[in-house]
């Protein structure tokens, strides 16, 4: 069901609501916020003050308004496939919290009305596209309105509170993600061990400062990944772990040093259906590399970034549109070249599956293959 | 009369000892010199034999502190002690200058640079009374290679060409006179530069242009940057053929974009990325051309870090990867690793690690080793050939 968000749709606040989905539209647009977790956080945030402002005489008609304010965040920004995950996860949570919600009523059996809430009353019809509105509709909704007005709305706020919970625990799992990946670390990673992990990744950075406090000491290498440079704020953020020893090195060198690595640490961006992922530019080379070392690449990720996305298969299809700023390889200083050359280095990149040797998740350690069955279990509609 | 004989045959013998000594190439020479110098620093052989024998060197004290357990330990070298100026040629003290900074870098400008030095060295070069030029020389010579060996440790294919060089100063025949033997030494390193880089090139140039169509467009892929490449691009585009090139750069030198300013220059298309970028890029290149520092005996490709990593994504791929190599590029060695045998980057270039705690280090090699499995074909004035061939090649040049 195609719906346009307005402030048709939200009781009370209705502008704020409507500001905070085009605010964080617009940070998504800008890359005010980058990275999927900060991404699917903002998202899950949004659809909380969503649901609990959302105006809606049926369950289809929320989950509408919530899959309506999910699709208008992922066309501001199609590369955070984080969003359509939260949202989905969102949408499975309400419809399972609604059913549970009108299963217990119905055992009370004391209250018949709630029966046909299930059946779209039409609490509110404003929101509706005109041509739906046909006059028998708008009569049978009004005459249900007076029936069992009050009864729907109770029940309606009361299963509201529910889905609330429900989303809350979506956003705990997500600010709880890095705690939960990292904690065990120290089952794959000892201090004997030689790491390497190439630019920044938050679940990376605290997967391996777990592993370093809890065996001890560990020796870090750390590919800059230009030209974004953020091995940098890597490099940065390791050091300050004690007993890590950690040198950066430039993407050139990834290759000489690999038969010195043990364990190749990487995050992603997305990880696909089928176990392969959208990293950062250079996962590639890394694992790539480390395969023909026969290195284990161990890729951390919270779950919220495991996506059902038939979309987006095709590495070509998903970097061909966002590119790395071309002043970082090219300035004007350099001269005339400036004019006659095309530069391109695309942000993301796609990973084979066959390259990763396992998902070290927030919720248990997957090899590419089993990708498939988790998102069956965790997140089909 | 028979003292007369028995001198001559003790030459001879010296000389065929010499001879072996020079082909093995590495320190041992300087050892030879050791009697004919007496002024040279004493502590000198002992330092390169102990080089020679532990593949490790003693480190600045600081440094060896903080790269006890890397890997590359071995590479941050304590300078080696230099020669005494009055020894070293100022042709010599300029060059090693311009290596140390980097002014020259590359293989075949290294060699050029060195051949017409140690020429301005042997012109300048008188034997003095009691000793003949075939044993003399090369004492005056080690020494400015020893000097050439503190500003930046020398290339593979320095080596080979001051073996070679050595070579043919010891079969100078005893009895020519200074003058005649000067000009013939001088006069065999032309023909060698001639020869091995100068016509050699023109060769590959003319073997690359056939892989390259004037009707179908191609799109190469090259990486930083390499003599030979950009020759053979810019003849390419005189030669009218139709092809655009992708040249991806990454630190710590970056120099594809010398490259790069070169090319479009010429008005060649240029797509222009960085290395990590590389697997986006793929598959819409033709082929791959790679520049060489050297070959070694088992076909696999020493050349400037990251080919490796170009090689083996363009392997991944099926794109064919071609290295453009004249043939004194070939050498007698087989490198196990990258790690054992390279350089690391120099001061100017080192990665941006300001603002980070004392305890970070940071590294870059300036080599790589590309495995012969990732190569289809070495270009060089002899043909283009499968790496596993080279070792043939060889061969078949010594004899």
């Amino acid at each position: 069901m195609a719906i346009e968000i307005n402030g048709n749709q939200f009781r009370g606040k209705s502008r704020t609501t409507l500001s905070q989905i085009t605010q964080l539209s617009d940070k998504l647009r800008r890359r005010k916020i980058v990275g999927s977790n900060q991404t699917a956080l903002e998202t899950a945030l949004l659809l909380r003050l969503v649901v609990s402002n959302a105006k809606f005489s049926s369950i289809e008609e929320l989950l509408a308004i919530v899959e309506a304010v999910g699709q208008s965040l992922l066309d501001s920004q199609p590369k955070e496939l984080a969003i359509i995950n939260v949202t989905r996860k969102v949408l499975k949570l309400i419809r399972e919290e609604y059913q549970q919600a009108l299963r217990a009523s119905n055992l009370d059996s004391s209250e018949p009305a709630l029966r046909s809430s299930f059946m779209t009353p039409k609490l509110y019809d404003v929101g509706l596209p005109k041509d739906q509105m046909n006059d028998s509709t708008a009569q049978s909704s009004s005459y249900q309105f007076q029936k069992s007005n009050s009864d729907i709305d109770d029940f309606n706020r009361k299963s509201t509170t529910v889905m609330i919970q429900a989303i809350q625990e979506v956003i705990d799992e997500i600010e709880t993600t890095y705690e939960q990946v990292s904690k065990n670390a120290s089952n794959h990673i000892k201090s004997t061990d030689v790491i390497l992990t190439i630019g920044k990744s938050k679940t990376a950075e605290s997967f391996i400062k777990s592993a370093a406090t809890t065996s001890g000491g560990l020796m870090v290498y750390v590919a800059e990944n230009a030209p974004l440079f953020n091995g940098k704020d890597m490099v940065k953020s390791l050091e300050q772990v004690k007993g890590v020893k950690v040198i950066m090195i430039s993407d050139s060198t990834i290759y000489s040093l690999m038969p010195r690595i043990t364990k190749v640490v990487i995050g992603t961006h997305v990880v696909l259906s089928n176990g392969g992922i959208i990293a950062e530019t250079g996962t590639y080379l890394t694992s790539a590399i480390a395969g023909m070392h026969a290195t284990p690449v161990i890729c951390v990720t919270g779950q919220f970034k495991i996506t059902s996305n038939k979309d987006n298969r095709e590495s070509g299809e998903f970097s061909s549109s966002d590119y790395v700023n071309s002043g970082k390889m090219i300035k004007y200083d350099d001269g005339r070249v400036v004019d006659r050359v095309d530069v391109g280095v695309p942000y993301y990149e796609y990973v084979k599956p066959e390259m990763i040797t396992v998902f070290i998740t927030n919720d248990g350690e997957y090899p590419p293959m089993l990708i498939r069955r988790l998102i069956d279990e965790e997140m089909s509609d | 009369m028979p003292e007369d004989k028995q001198k001559k045959i003790n030459q001879k013998s010296e000389r065929r000892k010499q001879k072996v000594e020079a082909r093995g190439g590495g320190e041992k020479p300087e050892h030879m010199a050791q009697p004919f110098q007496p002024s040279q620093p004493s502590q000198h052989p002992a330092q390169s034999s102990a080089r020679s024998d532990s593949g490790s060197v003693l480190s600045h004290s600081q440094a060896l502190q903080n790269t006890l357990d890397s890997p590359l330990k071995h590479l941050h070298k304590a300078p080696i002690p230099s020669v005494k100026p009055e020894h070293v040629h100022p042709q010599i003290s300029r060059l090693g200058a311009l290596l140390s900074n980097f002014s020259i870098v590359g293989a075949n400008a290294r060699t050029l640079a060195l051949m017409s030095a140690l020429k301005l060295v042997i012109g300048s070069y008188n034997t003095p009374p009691g000793t003949t030029l075939s044993r003399n020389l090369l004492s005056v010579i080690s020494p400015q290679i020893t000097h050439l060996e503190s500003c930046r440790p020398k290339s593979i294919s320095n080596g080979s060409a001051i073996r070679w060089l050595k070579l043919q100063i010891a079969n100078i025949d005893p009895d020519m006179d200074d003058n005649d033997a000067r000009n013939h030494l001088c006069m065999l390193i032309d023909y060698y530069v001639r020869d091995r880089i100068t016509l050699a090139g023109d060769e590959i140039i003319k073997n690359t242009l056939t892989k390259l169509s004037s009707t179908t467009h191609s799109n190469i892929l090259v990486y930083a940057r390499s003599s030979i490449i950009e020759k053979t691009l810019i003849e390419a585009k005189k030669a009218g053929k139709l092809f655009s090139v992708t040249l991806l750069d990454a630190k710590p030198l970056n120099e594809g974009k010398n490259l790069l300013s070169t090319l479009t220059e010429a008005g060649i298309d240029c797509t222009y990325s960085h290395l990590t970028a590389l697997q986006s890029l793929l598959p819409n290149i033709s082929f791959a051309l790679l520049g060489a520092h050297a070959i070694l005996a088992n076909g696999s490709l020493y050349s400037r870090a990251g080919n490796a990593s170009v090689a083996l994504l363009s392997k991944l791929h099926n794109v064919p990867v071609y290295t453009l190599a004249e043939s004194y590029k070939f050498v007698d060695r087989v490198m196990l690793d990258s790690i054992t045998t390279n350089e690391l980057a120099p001061e100017a270039f080192k990665l941006d690690i300001q603002g980070l705690g004392p305890n970070v280090r940071e590294e870059s090699l300036l080599y790589d080793v590309t495995p012969a499995k990732f190569i289809d074909g070495v270009i060089s004035e002899v043909g283009i050939h499968p790496p596993t061939s080279i070792p043939a090649l060889m061969f078949r040049g010594r004899v």
